[in-house]
């Protein structure tokens, strides 16, 4: 149906092929053919499909941009790409640049057993893990990266390892108006722990578009914490899909903030497939000027005896525009599950729009599960308490507005120098923010 | 320090205050006392610059300045204080932030350093101390899931570290037991100065057995009817408000708490 995008991106495919990693594989070649005709059927989203009801691709449609040719690759300094990291001063550092592994901005002195790098370069040992051969084609734009993704993150920790400090894995738009397709593959053994903190930047402010595809395998009792921080440029489109599956006792955590992007979507699905296995789900997002931000989650338990905690927040300033909509579904077997959700959102002007939908699907008959969605407005109560005791009035609805979006940081404060990056980010783009950078701890 | 002109004021046009005059000096303690609707805790609310009154007319001077012209935060700035009725809780901002802010906004204005990180730590747990609080409490969020009592001793205890210059306690008394009433009694006379004035907005005579006032005022629909010293307190204690307001209602129960 959809004519310009879809011929553009099958032309896009024609040019890369033969130079994607392991071409040649016949069957990563098949599978990279098929994804692109799943693709070719469904064409993009549109907002007569009830997932894409509120958020239009109608400007990728119009104006699809093309994948970076090798002669145009740029060379970032690392200090230009460290001075917007949310933690400069990590040990471990991965750094993609318009969507390849960039060695010479990398480096990790993780434990041997420990892979973290390039997909890209694992592919050729290991063609039966690349993605197009592992994941399924589900929708039409992971299709698409599944098909044209050039590299992604490699992260694989043995079982029974404990990292003990943050891996970070920088995302770096630094050529305007190109397409990127990083697909990732994350994969903890069982009882391994790890931080890992994603963080997508842009070094312009130029038109870009990135579908990002991650596949998080959690053995059991395995830990992940997972960060992601989506501060792209102001006129990129960032569309990520997250597949999460979670094993016995294994504890997956997320916190996403969405900072960036003149529309970004995060569409993050989670699998518990056996007891104990456990979720936190924690986001903000954050549209200002004409910004629009969708977050749409789906928890799905498909095993007895997991639990489920979801707290997003959404702070909407000027025209910005957010929606979010958290399904849970309780399967048949799933007893004794506990499910919770809550979604509170705060306007700040009149021309700000949050569209909210939790959507609970129990098919099991013994479980415990909540959900609730706010929306309100800066409280005069709090703010003239602030006022009254000397603060002044943009630093009284800057502290009340942090404090919000803050709540979902909360588990990390125990890892100060990540908290207070964090804080940091979310300092820049509050309204008033700079004035409370020096008063905070 | 401060005077109160012929002060009216209305909300949602319902008329609240309908007249008020009052002349506070230096070193002095007023107390206003008056039966519930009053309008006691709004002259409060008016006199620290809360939104939602419609001044209709009159004057107010403090210190010289016209304190009906300033925001909120210039009247703090510049030494007015209230201690709320209600605290209000505000979720993730922690108190030692809060003090600290509010600390050195005041100094700024006065033209003093800011306090480093040190000094304010130390200060602050000394008046946590004096106030016999949980140091527990400046790290926990603004008032939130305090007790009636804890949030009068925290509102005691921002006082003390901004030491104003004209205090106003709104019916700080209300809802405290007489441990926390002793305490907070502790906090506010520790106050006491000749630089220094205070309005204690309060229903019961119960408070002014701890604090005792220079001045009394009885405010009812709106005007002050009647004024005097410490004595006319008690004689309210006595007869209630019933005998000056003319209105059976508004006779306490023996040691009713608010």
């Amino acid at each position: 149906m959809s004519d310009s995008a879809s011929q553009f991106f099958a032309d896009e495919f024609a040019r890369v092929e033969s130079g994607l990693p392991g071409a040649g594989n016949f069957k990563l070649d098949s599978e990279r053919k098929k994804a692109l005709k799943q693709f070719l059927e469904l064409g993009l989203p549109t907002t007569r499909q009830e997932n894409w009801k509120y958020t239009s691709l109608a400007a990728l449609e119009k104006k699809p941009l093309p994948l970076l040719k090798e002669n145009e690759q740029t060379d970032p300094s690392l200090a230009q790409i460290l001075e917007l990291a949310v933690l400069p001063q990590a040990e471990h550092r991965l750094v993609f640049v318009d969507g390849r592994f960039a060695p010479a901005l990398s480096m990790h002195g993780l434990p041997v057993g420990v892979r973290a790098g390039a997909l890209s370069s694992s592919v050729a040992d290991r063609p039966e893990d690349a993605l197009p051969i592992r994941s399924q084609h589900s929708s039409a734009l992971v299709s698409l990266g599944l098909a044209l993704s050039e590299d992604g993150l490699d992260f694989n920790i043995p079982a029974g390892l404990t990292l003990n400090t943050p891996v970070l894995v920088l995302f770096v738009s630094a050529s305007a108006g190109h397409s990127v397709f990083p697909a990732s593959a994350i994969h903890l053994g069982e009882g391994a722990q790890a931080i890992l903190i994603e963080q997508h930047i842009a070094l312009h402010n130029e038109a870009t578009f990135a579908q990002v595809l991650t596949r998080v395998t959690l053995d059991q009792d395995a830990d992940l914490t997972h960060v992601k921080l989506q501060s792209e440029g102001e006129r990129a489109i960032h569309l990520a899909d997250t597949e999460v599956e979670v094993a016995a006792r294994a504890q997956y955590h997320s916190v996403v903030l969405a900072l960036g992007g003149s529309i970004g979507r995060e569409d993050l699905r989670i699998h518990l497939n056996a007891p104990g296995a456990h979720v936190d789900l924690d986001g903000a997002y954050l549209p200002r000027k004409r910004m629009h931000l969708d977050h749409h989650t789906t928890v799905r338990h498909i095993s007895p005896d997991c639990t489920s905690r979801q707290s997003y927040r959404g702070i909407l300033d000027e025209a910005g525009r957010g929606v979010f909509n958290g399904r849970v579904v309780v399967e048949k077997d799933a007893q004794h599950t506990d499910a919770q959700q809550s979604n509170a959102n705060l306007l700040l002007s009149d021309n700000a729009e949050i569209d909210t939908k939790p959507q609970l699907e129990i098919f099991a008959d013994d479980v415990k599960c909540s959900h609730g969605a706010t929306v309100g407005q800066l409280d005069p109560a709090e703010l003239f308490y602030l006022r009254s005791r000397g603060i002044d009035e943009t630093a009284a609805r800057a502290l009340v507005t942090f404090a919000f979006a803050a709540r979902v940081l909360s588990s990390l404060e125990s890892h100060e120098a990540l908290y207070s990056g964090l804080r940091k980010a979310l300092f820049a783009h509050l309204p008033g923010g700079s004035v409370l950078e020096d008063l905070t701890r | 320090m401060l005077h109160i002109k012929d002060l009216t004021a209305e909300v949602d046009g319902k008329p609240i205050l309908k007249g008020i005059h009052l002349t506070v000096n230096a070193g002095e303690i007023h107390a206003v006392m008056g039966p519930n609707g009053s309008g006691k805790s709004t002259l409060a609310s008016i006199l620290a610059g809360r939104d939602g009154y419609e001044i209709t007319g009159g004057s107010v001077m403090y210190q010289g300045k016209d304190l009906l012209d300033m925001p909120a935060e210039d009247r703090a700035r510049d030494g007015v204080f209230l201690a709320f009725q209600y605290p209000v809780e505000i979720p993730g901002v922690s108190n030692i932030y809060l003090l600290k802010a509010a600390v050195n906004a005041r100094r700024r204005h006065q033209g003093l350093q800011e306090l480093d990180a040190m000094d304010f730590l130390s200060l602050v747990k000394e008046k946590v101390r004096f106030m016999e609080m949980d140091e527990k409490m400046l790290y926990r969020a603004v008032n939130e899931g305090f007790s009636g009592g804890e949030k009068k001793r925290n509102e005691i205890l921002q006082m003390i570290m901004l030491e104003p210059t004209l205090a106003l306690l709104d019916e700080t008394d209300s809802g405290l037991d007489i441990d926390a009433l002793k305490v907070v009694s502790k906090g506010v006379n520790s106050l006491r100065s000749p630089n220094r004035a205070m309005i204690l907005v309060t229903h019961y005579q119960r408070l002014l057995d701890y604090i005792t006032p220079d001045y009394v005022h009885v405010l009812s629909a709106g005007r002050i009817i009647k004024s005097g010293g410490p004595e006319l307190a008690l004689e309210l204690e006595r007869q209630g408000y019933a005998w000056l307001t003319g209105d059976q209602k508004d006779v306490p129960s023996k040691g009713a708490v608010q």
